[in-house]
């Protein structure tokens, strides 16, 4: 109870401090909404041209539209930031307090997406007023509902797939290079660019088990494609397993790496 | 190369502002470039040191440009051209970005993301008092050149891709389409450096860098697979068009030199507005120790 406690005044703490760079995260927002408006303009070309596509022209602005929203919600920062705490013995103080140390993390994460939302919907707004001719955000109550049970989820499994990359400075001299890469490959795979529906054949088995489309994509695909029963429900217990998964390695990966952490003072 | 006595700030000291030029042009052209190579030199020195990250680099390019050509995959698997673009030209196109964004990302953006943290931390006093132009030093003081790899893998994918498509580029061609890179990146360099030069204003802002990531990635596309304003936008305001595909176009045959008319003014007008806003700004600036 009173890490819960610890992590709701962490949160309220971050809150506080994202607050005074405001100026900064809507520039990080702007970038938010940049990129994918500008993944929708090249495939609302494509569709122009008249080819015959797997989505309409109302289902690549309505799935940019709310993925501008959702990679917001789901996204993670914290690898490098962890990668460089335990390089430069900034772990310290953390092990010394009766809480996980990962409560600052998770704490830093949810108090500045709390200050990032409200500057976020703005700028989304302005993009669906444009579009709103073709802006066709589903109606039906229950893909909301379980779009709202999954997006937690592929925010947990991205955060602790970062923290497990990032876990692995304990052994490696430089992860930096290893989580930019992970970065990279993560956006493409997770349906940033693309919609992973619209992947080649060749791919769409591999895309549909592999970690990163349950980090953004597959919340997406429950609220905006019309998953069969049967592709929900695997989907489901990948998107549930996943963080379940990734949380256990986490634990792993810290108790065995804290034996070889060495800093000053410690 | 070395860095004789007018290198060093000591010949100045007292004097805030930087000297004026007193050597004619040719000679100070000369004492730049023999500045840079000395910024690249020690850069060499450092980079020995961090092997593994050159390393890393690498597989980051490489993973860049296997992504990129994925996306050109995933395009076309749906039509043979698209906005007058076949395949393999766009892939000739992901390589020229390829080649740009080493440029761009070796010798420019490391200094972008270093000006809002100098003005910040009040180290913008070294930068001015040094006997040089302060834009220059502030523009390309830092390189990261394991970034420069993407050069070579662009180079690759744009010459696999052009003879995949056949293509046989006149040396007129190839002319034209260095001079729109060219152009394109003192483009590049000026809407960026006027961007992070706002940040002598917005001290809070440490990010104004972060502004232009997101549309220089759309140079990867053809500018054409835009309409309307966002297509004007990326030939006039943030100019990828001129980096990646008038270029391509060049060597395609598709496109002459006559958008240099308008293009050289254009690049000429940035950069001219990007030195008079650095002026205006340095003025304001309020140094940390004077």
């Amino acid at each position: 109870m009173s890490s819960v406690r610890l992590l709701w005044r962490l949160t309220a703490m971050n809150v506080m401090t994202t607050i005074e760079y405001r100026g900064a995260f809507l520039v990080y927002m702007l970038n938010n909404v940049l990129g994918p408006l500008i993944s929708l303009l090249v495939w609302l070309t494509v569709s122009e041209q008249g080819v015959a596509l797997p989505y309409t022209r109302s289902q690549f602005v309505t799935y940019y539209v709310l993925l501008s929203v959702a990679a917001m919600l789901t996204s993670t920062w914290i690898g490098a930031f962890l990668v460089e705490d335990i390089r430069l013995g900034n772990l310290t103080p953390w092990l010394l307090r009766p809480a996980p140390g990962i409560l600052s993390y998770i704490g830093n994460n949810l108090g500045e997406k709390a200050v990032k939302l409200p500057l976020l919907l703005p700028l989304v707004a302005i993009v669906a007023v444009v579009f709103r001719h073709d802006l066709r955000p589903p109606t039906d109550l229950a893909a909301w509902g379980l779009f709202l049970l999954c997006l937690p989820a592929a925010a947990a499994t991205a955060f602790f797939l970062d923290v497990t990359v990032a876990l692995l400075a304990f052994w490696l001299d430089d992860v930096r290079g290893l989580l930019r890469l992970q970065v990279l490959v993560g956006a493409f795979l997770s349906g940033r660019f693309v919609p992973l529906e619209l992947f080649p054949p060749e791919l769409a088995s591999f895309s549909l088990v592999q970690p990163f489309r349950y980090t953004l994509s597959f919340p997406l695909e429950v609220l905006t494609d019309a998953l069969s029963q049967r592709e929900l429900w695997l989907g489901l217990a990948a998107q549930l397993g996943y963080p379940a998964l990734l949380y256990g390695l986490y634990r792993l990966l810290w108790s065995r790496g804290l034996r070889r952490y060495s800093a000053t003072g410690a | 190369m070395g860095c004789t006595g007018s290198c060093g700030a000591g010949d100045y000291a007292g004097t805030v502002r930087p000297a004026p030029e007193a050597d004619g042009g040719g000679a100070a052209v000369r004492r730049y470039a023999r500045l840079w190579l000395r910024f690249a030199a020690t850069e060499v020195a450092r980079l020995t040191e961090y092997r593994l990250n050159f390393a890393t680099t690498v597989v980051e390019g490489v993973a860049q440009t296997a992504l990129a050509v994925l996306t050109f995959v995933v395009l076309f698997q749906f039509t043979d051209e698209l906005a007058g673009w076949s395949r393999m030209e766009a892939l000739m196109l992901a390589g020229c970005y390829r080649m740009v964004d080493g440029v761009v990302a070796a010798a420019i953006a490391p200094n972008m993301y270093s000006i809002s943290g100098y003005i910040r931390r009040g180290e913008m006093d070294f930068m001015l008092l040094r006997p040089v132009s302060s834009q220059f030093l502030v523009s390309f003081r830092r390189l990261n050149l394991p970034e420069a790899v993407n050069i070579p893998i662009g180079l690759g994918l744009l010459l696999y891709a052009g003879s995949a498509a056949g293509v046989q580029p006149t040396v007129g061609g190839i002319l034209t389409a260095g001079l729109y890179v060219l152009l394109g990146l003192v483009m590049l360099y000026s809407v960026w450096f006027m961007t992070v030069t706002c940040s002598f204003w917005l001290v809070q802002v440490d990010n104004l860098d972060a502004l232009f990531a997101p549309l220089f990635d759309a140079g990867r596309y053809p500018v054409s697979f835009f309409s309307g304003w966002m297509r004007a936008l990326l030939t006039f305001v943030i100019p990828v068009a001129f980096a990646t595909t008038f270029p391509v176009e060049a060597m395609l045959g598709e496109r002459d030199a006559s958008a240099l008319l308008f293009g050289v003014p254009l690049a000429a007008a940035g950069l001219l507005l990007s030195h008079l806003l650095w002026n205006y700004a340095v003025r304001h600036y309020s140094s940390a120790s004077s």
